[in-house]
């Protein structure tokens, strides 16, 4: 019985070392009595004989992440006044820096089990994900001073990735011998708005010399509300929800393998929205430029306060406004957001691998999670622990690393309530509790119809 | 329904955990009621002033328009030197109008009338012609356009009916070419014109400086009784005049000049002694007068108090024949050159004195015509081309320049470093330091404990001295916060340079274009501050 036990725990911790350096997102729901746990696996096996949703309140989740602010790490505070101290964000700006935000709301849903193997099921869900990726070499840098980087080019890359989109689409799994499931699911996408950062990259080096040079560039596609000047167009985008398709595809897999053990494989979002309406798909462009006595190749460029010979004989030596004055912000900093015609923006896929083991009452389970977001990957690994009490309860712990955050102890349930279905599961519990450490909060929550096949009710665990 | 023992463990458990970490919430709360402070802690470098200085960038205006550059000619740097400058009178004090006061009168002694008359209520009309004469200052004047002036015409006259008077001239033009015609209609008695001669252009025609009128008048007495004769007394006035420029037959005019051509060179800052082997003196007259120039130039004397350096630079009274210029508002220019060697200069001392006689028109009233404008005048000054090739004496520079950092906020720096960092492309040494003033210009600290020495650069002997390898200074300094307190409150730097001269340096220092001085002065500062961001 030791080994069972021992075995995780080296594997955990051996995970822990080797993920020291992860660069990482919210972890999944990890019930595996709730039917949402296909969201992220269409060929994780549905032990239903069928299910409905309550429209609105089957399927809510809302993951918010970011790793450079934790408020009892940036603010300490005495008696009269809390002190901000950004030197201490500099640990965390060694390594990349995100902000994430992902919504997803269930308009509709069902599915039904044909024959024993199969299952088939339909839903329509609103998501929006949005990645933020902050110029963290350069915030480091302006914290720290320049004084620790002479010699060497600052480059920072801020990067915005942000989607709306109605997604529609059914999921059709089928079961071999009882241990091989695979699935997948077409859909079809409704893009309702969308930031894609197509470059984007700010330098400032400072010589050997101490000679200060920055320059910066920015380039978005958007599809927003607004039009090029920024006014709002409800209209048009009213008119237009249905004229941005897109089409992507999930696909997955679930394996059991001998001595209890399993894998579980899937890739989801690998497809693409096209923004058609050309009312709305704007293009925005940022750069800097040559305009002024301290600008050169395209970026501002300081060197020091010229003096000439005839400026020391008449005095009239530069002062530090005399930068500001003469440099032209409007010329200096230049953007534009015109009109652009239709693009095309990808999903953001993610490539989910788990391993699980399944001992009496108790499941056990690792795994892992990548976002590919443009040129980023965004790794994320989760260790649960599910229990399983009587026929009518799902409990489930878990521990998470991604965003590079480490204090994500995780908690959910799962209720049986005869055909009502409750689950709840949160990925980080701390954070509530302890709000100064807040850094993700992840909810998964909802209320939905569903019947077990007799024969699987009578067992401790549809998945034991 | 009875809840499992787990759930009711769970549930407790749950609530014993918030209930002790709600006291966190608490704390979160009550530092929203707190003020806000921000803590910096940072290092910053950057350069603050930088200068590249070459030797050909060099150009200064000084006082009085003379001026100080260095060209490269032929690959050689040549100190120009354009003296300060001395001016004869303007056309304006040479010449000036002045109208001859005369009265006269005319008679109107019956009815003689020019053209048709009546006897018994009709008009009568007579004409009468006079020459204004207009003195111009020992011109004979063909012509003059009028700068200002007002010419006044009074008449009195007995006449005791309405009459009609009008002023013409054929040699009084305005802008448009028109001749002068004016008309009064008075009741009876007098009456006066004023003319403003302003842009008038006036034509003398006889050689007389005078300008021809008539008046006609017309007596208009209606049903009034006509008694003969009637009586004009005409009288002018001419309170003060100017003209843009005359036309006509000048006399002479001569004009002493003498001045000391300063060669004086930022005099106030700097000390500069240095001999050159050779230097070119181009005595230069510059004239904007319409007529022959002669100068006689009695002395003419290459001065530098402080050596006792004096060279004649002619032996015997020289007479200068000078262009003038065909167009009005040109200039003419005429050169005299000097070849001088082994000129000694000081920047303080060194001047060309100069005296002599200016001639305007030296052969007076011949016949021949010349002009000349009101702010026309010949000027005469020397340019002193000094070919680098000098054995350099002293140079010594010292500069107060107004310099605020008060941007920078003392209280917030930990440290500072300044970092001066020289190149010297010159063949010759450097020794510079420089200084922080109060508002009183006292010296309340140095930058370096020690002049900081700057090496001359390696020149080539066998290759005319070319420049083989700058020298490169670096040098840190470490400011205190107390220390840099007093920098950073000092309102004026001052600066101190001098040429570091070594009598085993080669006899001939050769100045070329890749011979310059770098500086970069930089800080970097360690800010360490709290900051009140916001206060409850």
């Amino acid at each position: 019985m030791k080994k069972y036990i021992v075995i995780p725990i080296i594997i955990v911790l051996l995970t822990i070392i080797s993920f020291e350096n992860i660069k990482a997102q919210q972890s999944l729901a990890i019930l595996n009595e709730c039917i949402y746990s296909t969201n992220y696996n269409p060929g994780k096996k549905i032990n239903y004989k069928w299910h409905a949703t309550i429209p609105g309140i089957s399927n809510f989740n809302i993951a918010f992440s970011e790793n450079l602010l934790t408020y009892n790490q940036l603010i300490t505070s005495n008696a009269t006044s809390i002190i901000i101290n950004p030197s201490r964000l500099v640990k965390n700006l060694k390594k990349p820096t995100r902000l994430i935000l992902d919504l997803n709301e269930e308009l509709i849903g069902f599915g039904f089990k044909p024959d024993d193997e199969s299952y088939f099921s339909f839903s329509a869900r609103l998501r929006s994900e949005n990645y933020i990726f902050l110029p963290n070499e350069l915030i480091s840098m302006l914290i720290t001073g320049n004084a620790s980087h002479i010699g060497k080019n600052v480059e920072s890359n801020l990067g915005i990735f942000h989607s709306t989109y109605l997604e529609l689409g059914p999921n059709y799994q089928y079961t071999i011998n009882n241990d091989y499931t695979i699935g997948f699911r077409p859909k079809l996408l409704l893009g309702i708005t969308n930031i894609h950062t197509r470059a984007s990259s700010i330098n400032f080096l400072t010589t050997e010399e101490w000679d200060i040079y920055a320059n910066g560039n920015m380039e978005m596609s958007t599809y927003l509300p607004v039009d090029n000047q920024f006014d709002f167009k409800q209209d048009y985008f009213i008119n237009s929800l249905l004229h941005n398709p897109g089409f992507a595809i999930d696909l997955g897999t679930q394996i059991n393998l001998p001595y209890n053990l399993g894998i579980a494989l899937s890739i989801n979002d690998l497809g693409a929205i096209f923004w058609m309406n050309e009312k709305l798909t704007n293009h925005f462009s940022f750069n800097t430029s040559d305009t002024g006595q301290w600008t050169k190749d395209g970026g501002l460029y300081f060197s020091g306060f010229e003096i000439s010979l005839k400026g020391i004989e008449t005095g009239e030596i530069q002062g530090f406004d005399e930068i500001f004055d003469s440099i032209s912000v409007e010329d200096f900093l230049k953007y534009s957001y015109i009109r652009s015609e239709s693009y095309r923006s990808p999903l953001y896929p993610k490539l989910y691998a788990e391993l699980f083991y399944t001992l009496s009452n108790y499941r056990f389970s690792i795994l892992s999670r990548t976002d590919f977001v443009g040129k980023h990957v965004i790794p994320s690994v989760t260790f649960a622990c599910n229990a399983y009490f009587g026929d009518i309860v799902e409990l489930a712990l878990s521990y998470s690393i991604y965003n590079r955050t480490f204090n994500n102890l995780g908690f959910g349930f799962h209720f049986h309530f005869g055909p009502v279905q409750w689950y709840c599961t949160l990925d980080n519990i701390i954070s509530p509790i302890l709000p100064k450490t807040l850094n993700n909060l992840s909810l998964q929550t909802g209320l939905f119809l569903g019947i077990r096949p007799k024969a699987k009710k009578t067992i401790m665990s549809s998945y034991i | 329904m009875k809840l499992p023992n787990f759930l009711i463990r769970y549930f407790s458990l749950f609530i014993l955990i918030t209930m002790l970490f709600s006291s966190c919430y608490k704390d979160l709360l009550e530092d929203f009621d707190k003020s806000v402070e921000g803590v910096y802690d940072g290092t910053w470098a950057a350069n603050i002033v930088h200068t590249e200085v070459n030797l050909s960038d060099f150009s200064l205006t000084m006082d009085d328009e003379s001026e100080v550059l260095i060209e490269n000619l032929d690959n050689i740097l040549v100190l120009t030197y354009n003296t300060t400058k001395l001016y004869s009178l303007k056309g304006e004090h040479l010449y000036y109008p002045n109208l001859e006061t005369v009265s006269f009168s005319f008679d109107i002694t019956g009815p003689n009338p020019v053209g048709p008359s009546k006897i018994h209520k009709a008009n009568y009309t007579y004409t009468f012609s006079e020459n204004i004469k207009l003195d111009m200052g020992g011109m004979i004047v063909d012509s003059v356009l009028m700068k200002s002036g007002s010419l006044v015409i009074n008449i009195n006259s007995n006449l005791n009916f309405p009459y009609t008077l009008t002023l013409k001239s054929d040699y009084v033009l305005d802008e448009n070419k028109q001749k002068l015609d004016m008309t009064q209609n008075p009741l009876s008695g007098g009456t006066s014109f004023t003319i403003d001669l302003r842009d008038k252009e006036i034509i003398m025609p006889y050689g007389q400086n005078s300008i021809p009128v008539s008046f006609d008048v017309e007596l208009r007495p209606g049903s009034s009784a006509v008694n003969f004769p009637y009586r004009f007394d005409v009288n002018n006035s001419l309170p003060s005049c100017s003209f843009y420029w005359l036309h006509g037959q000048p006399i002479t005019k001569e004009e002493y000049l003498s001045q000391n051509l300063m060669m004086q060179f930022i005099a106030e800052k700097s000390i500069l002694k240095l001999k050159a082997h050779k230097a070119k003196i181009n005595l230069e007259v510059k004239n904007n007068v319409g007529m022959p120039l002669s100068l006689k130039v009695d002395s003419l004397i290459l001065c530098n108090d402080a050596d006792k350096f004096y060279v004649p630079l002619i032996n015997i009274t020289e007479l200068l024949t000078a262009g003038y210029p065909a167009v009005k508002g040109e200039y003419k220019t005429t050169y005299r050159s000097f070849d001088i060697e082994n000129f000694t200069f000081d920047n303080k001392n060194t001047y060309i004195q100069f005296r002599g006689t200016g001639i305007l028109n030296h052969n007076g009233i011949d016949g021949n015509k010349y002009f000349i404008t009101d702010s026309s005048r010949y000027r005469v000054h020397a340019r002193v081309e000094v070919p680098l090739k000098i054995d350099l004496h002293q140079f010594s520079y010292l500069d107060t320049i107004p310099f605020s950092m008060d941007s920078l906020n003392v209280e917030q720096l930990e440290s500072a470093l300044f970092r001066i960092h020289i190149t010297n492309s010159f063949a010759f040494g450097i020794r510079s330091q420089v200084y922080f003033l109060n508002n009183t210009y006292q010296v309340v600290d140095s930058l370096f404990d020690k002049p900081l020495v700057l090496d001359k650069a390696i020149v080539d002997p066998e290759n005319d001295y070319h420049l083989l390898q700058s020298i490169t200074s670096s040098q840190d300094v470490t400011v205190t916060n107390k220390r840099l307190e007093r920098i950073t409150k000092a309102p004026y730097l001052l600066i101190k340079a001098e040429v570091n001269v070594n009598k085993d340096d080669p006899y001939m220092i050769f100045y070329y274009n890749e011979q310059k001085l770098g500086i970069k002065l930089g800080v970097k500062a360690h800010i360490k501050t709290q900051l009140k961001i916001s206060s409850k």
